[in-house]
């Protein structure tokens, strides 16, 4: 009773754009009051906002959000994507191919799906207009291809799943690898599919020369150092996934100074943006302990899983709806928040059931970004929509046959965990 | 603020009882599940409790706080995890002691009941009591890829720490403590990122350790872990006193039950370790003698230290050192 | 009224910028620390034993508590705003004054919670000892960034409440 008014209360916070990071906190707070009163409240309060903030494995999150912010700003990705452009550009959807590498080696660099999305909509749209790509296509293509930069190590939101799960965050971040590169050809072989149906979708590209191809290589060097510097290092273990994220983020300064495209008031900005992203998701961290406690307290979690643990059902079918409900969310909240939320509530059933709590990490974090695409609340989508002034109903549409792909991978994953779990394994060896 | 109270209802008595290890671990199954039975039986049913395993309601280096401001009421409480709040209980986690744990944790437990000087200078300002005391004696090195056999072959390596007392014994012996969490240690170790930790046996047996290490020490005897089940005094005072009886005499039934579990964790881990492949290399005679040198100094540096904020360091380890010498009688 | 409001906002504007600069410093000691603590420990074999908790206690508390109020300001946090847009404009006012008033009352908990725990440690002079592998610093020193940066940022909601930002200038900050 209790807790249905408390996830009521929290609906409605969020539908009066209380942000969701103060809104989790407020139901939370709420739930600890009224449940235990004053003593609970006070003492759950007096070390959550601390304990929770002072976390070693979360400073990975500020240092990568700097590293992105960096690179970001002296345009890496414009010089990836001439690049990958140079070389596939030719073939029919050539630069929707051209435009998914670009994306995956941006991801290989980046942790934020949005920011990818938005990068690269600034960078690939207008050339996919100008050779009169289908909007609908160019859009689609961009806002999805965003969300490889959630799989393909780093990424902010593993780390954060790593974090909320307590699981080793190197380990979960590079279980992310294998599955970001099936994503990247699951959205290649769409393109071509789509294209070898309606071959005016995606008229074929420029051509150029071999001299061309290699001179154009070295702008990759960048992102090939920096890969090497963060995932290089997690893979083997040359340091710790926190101390990867400062190399990356030191690396990605450098790297803009000596080309010559970072200056101070760029710093001073990239600096300041990865402030206040930290801060929005430290919050959320914040509230998703005051919740998670008020749970505990209330002996929600507990009683959850011993009566679905106790469930005469196959945990393959338990799984199938946990997954759809995760889709559910995704349509209407944001990412952080369903994780928040539901990671304790749902990884001690997960277990419970026998499943590896890394795989349940990729494969939810997989779910979870289909909702960055999907209506009504599609962050990648809205980010490509305003770069290109087109109605995201379009683009919407233009993602679907790339979200019937990925869901088809994560059936994939689901009958085959090792494809996700390989890596992870032959790390320690 | 308002004052936590016990929850009573038709003469039961509820209380919440916060652990940081999972269940199934000796100090669930001896400690807390054992002490929660015990204290039901002797109160013929009028005290109940809430368990909350697993961190579940907090993190372990929180669970002090959350007893003071009572969203627990008894909470596991390790000193290695507060130093700034229970800096003197340490004492136990110093190396050169006992490695049994029927010897250091009933004296330990003696130290901490209300005439002694870690309950009067660490718990009674803090508001909490100890009920029943675990001390995890018998830290060794685990080491990667180099062997260590003497405290030479220390030198330069760089080992994870738990923190707390361990750290200086660590840095004593010429090694560098990296802190990390437990959870990475197993990676760390395989990968080279350190050169291997320093741990007791039934802890680094959880972790796979053996599987990770080429060696390790048997006997060097580099330090323990103190833990205790401790109750808020704010709820302790509000409880009739037939029931603060039954809680004494099942925390002193407890300390008894867990020191022969752990002792007994510690034997099978060995065992179980060595089967799975890792070498244990003896310490003994002028090696003993060698490593009990190294880390002389350490007692006396953590006495002067405490002098410095305040702390009875010096009395502590004569205390404790009379105290060991009881129990083993 | 106006002008109190304006006064009260360049305070805090000032206030604000303080913080984004002092947590800015924290995150960038933070890369540098722990690059720094990787080439110690390759080139040097001896790391820095305290860092870790440098690190946690003051760096990463320093640079969310003192970016708290400047991230609010700037409209860092993620809103749901689908289904309040389509809301009339004197609901929407009615709605966003509600939801300030709860933040209001939630950071005020969490502020007094704070000031408790600093309190709290002051008064017992709690510090780590010295010789440990933590900085022998008292430890109300980063318990203290709590109540500062929740206390900024109720002010800066309380001043929200009278005088709301405009939609198109937090838009025009993202
Ligand atoms: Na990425
Ligand atoms: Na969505």
């Amino acid at each position: 009773m209790l807790v249905t008014g408390v996830l009521l209360l929290l609906f409605v916070l969020l539908l009066i754009r209380v942000p969701v990071g103060f809104a989790i906190g407020i139901a939370g707070a709420l739930g600890l009051y009224l449940h235990g009163g004053a003593p609970l409240l006070l003492g759950v309060f007096q070390t959550t906002p601390y304990t929770a903030v002072a976390s070693h494995s979360l400073t990975a999150i500020p240092l990568f959000l700097l590293m992105a912010q960096f690179i970001l700003r002296s345009g890496v990705a414009d010089a990836l994507f001439r690049t990958a452009r140079t070389w596939v550009g030719r073939a029919p959807g050539g630069l929707g191919v051209a435009t998914t590498t670009a994306g995956s080696l941006f991801a290989a660099i980046s942790g934020s799906s949005t920011a990818a999305a938005g990068t690269l909509a600034a960078t690939a749209i207008p050339e996919m207009t100008k050779q009169r790509y289908d909007p609908r296509l160019a859009g689609g293509l961009v806002a999805v291809v965003g969300t490889l930069a959630a799989m393909i190590p780093p990424s902010i939101i593993l780390v954060f799943y790593a974090v909320l799960a307590e699981q080793s965050v190197g380990k979960v971040l590079i279980a992310g690898f294998l599955p970001g590169i099936l994503v990247t050809l699951a959205i290649i072989v769409t393109t071509l599919l789509l294209i070898w149906r309606k071959p005016e979708l995606a008229p074929a590209g420029e051509r150029y020369s071999f001299r061309e191809k290699f001179a154009s290589l070295p702008a990759s060097t960048p992102v090939l150092l920096l890969f090497l510097l963060v995932t290089g290092t997690i893979y083997f273990g040359f340091a710790t996934p926190t101390e990867a994220s400062a190399l990356g983020a030191v690396g990605a300064l450098l790297i803009g100074l000596v080309q010559r495209r970072l200056d101070l008031p760029k710093i001073k900005t990239a600096i300041r943006e990865a402030i206040s992203t930290s801060v929005m998701i430290l919050m959320i961290i914040v509230s998703a302990y005051m919740f998670g406690y008020f749970l505990t307290a209330t002996r929600v979690t507990q009683n959850l899983v011993e009566r679905i643990a106790g469930l005469p059902i196959a945990p393959l079918a338990i799984f199938a709806v946990i997954a759809l409900i995760y889709l559910v969310l995704g349509f209407f909240m944001d990412q952080m928040a369903i994780l928040a939320l539901t990671v304790p509530v749902v990884l001690p059933v997960i277990e419970e059931l026998g499943f590896d709590p890394i795989w349940f990490g990729v494969v939810i974090v997989l779910l979870a970004e289909i909702g960055l695409v999907s209506p009504p609340l599609g962050l990648n989508v809205f980010v490509v929509a305003r770069s290109i002034g087109r109605p995201t109903g379009q683009i919407f549409l233009g993602v679907l046959p790339f979200v019937i792909a990925i869901l088809l991978l994560v059936v994939l994953f689901t009958l085959v965990p090792g494809i996700v779990l390989w890596l992870p394994e032959t790390m320690a060896s | 603020a308002a004052t936590p109270s016990p929850d009573v209802a038709d003469g039961v008595v509820t209380l919440k009882l916060a652990e940081s290890f999972p269940a199934g671990h000796p100090f669930a199954e001896a400690g807390a599940e054992f002490f929660m039975a015990r204290a039901t039986e002797l109160s013929g049913g009028a005290v109940q409790f809430d368990y909350f395993p697993a961190e579940q309601l907090g993190k372990a280096a929180d669970l002090l706080s959350l007893t003071r401001s009572g969203v627990a009421d008894i909470a596991m409480v390790a000193p290695a995890y507060v130093p700034a709040e229970l800096p003197l209980s340490g004492v136990a986690d110093l190396p050169g002691w006992t490695d049994q744990s029927c010897t250091s944790s009933p004296a330990v437990a003696s130290m901490m009941a209300e005439d002694g000087v870690l309950f009067a200078e660490d718990f009674a300002p803090k508001q909490v009591r100890p009920l029943a005391v675990g001390v995890i004696p018998g830290y060794e090195v685990f080491s990667g890829d180099r062997v260590v056999r003497t405290p030479e072959e220390m030198r330069g390596l760089q080992l994870r720490s738990s923190g707390g007392a361990i750290d200086r014994t660590v840095r004593a012996l010429g090694a560098a403590p990296v802190a990390m969490p437990a959870t990475d240690m197993y990676e760390a170790i395989s990968r080279g990122t350190v050169d291997g930790t320093a741990l007791a046996l039934m802890s680094a047996q959880p972790y796979r350790l053996d599987e990770v290490s080429r060696g390790a020490t048997d006997g060097a005897g580099l330090g323990s872990w103190t833990a205790t089940y401790s109750i808020s005094e704010r709820i302790w005072r509000q409880l009739p006193a037939e029931i603060r009886d039954v809680l004494g005499r099942a925390g002193q039934e407890t300390t008894r039950n867990l020191c022969s579990a752990i002792d007994e964790r510690n034997r099978v881990a060995k065992a179980e370790m060595t089967e799975g492949g890792l070498r244990f290399h003896e310490v003994s005679g002028a090696q003993q003698r060698s490593w009990a040198a190294a880390i002389e100094e350490v007692p006396e540096q953590w006495a002067r230290d405490m002098a410095e904020i305040g702390r009875s360091g010096e009395r502590a380890l004569r205390d404790y050192a009379a105290a060991l010498a009881r129990a083993e009688r | 009224m106006g002008s109190v409001a304006t006064r009260a906002d360049r305070a805090l504007r000032s206030v604000e910028r303080a913080g984004i600069v002092l947590s800015g410093l924290a995150l960038a000691l933070m890369a540098a620390f722990m690059v720094v603590e990787v080439l110690l420990r390759y080139v040097f074999g001896a790391p820095l034993s305290w860092s870790l908790g440098f690190i946690t206690e003051y760096l990463m508390i320093g640079m969310f508590f003192c970016g708290l109020s400047y991230t609010f300001r700037v409209g860092g946090h993620i809103q749901i705003d689908a289904v309040f847009r389509r809301f009339p404009a004197p609901v929407r006012r009615v709605l966003d004054i509600v939801g300030n008033v709860l933040s209001t009352v939630f950071f005020a908990v969490i502020c007094y919670a704070g000031v408790l725990v600093t309190s709290d440690a002051f008064g017992d002079g709690d510090v780590p000892p010295p010789g440990g592998s933590e900085l022998s610093w008292p430890t109300w020193t980063s318990h203290v960034f709590v109540p500062l940066g929740a206390a900024v940022l109720i002010l800066r909601i309380v001043h929200t409440i009278f005088v709301p930002a405009r939609v198109d200038e937090r838009e025009a900050q993202d």
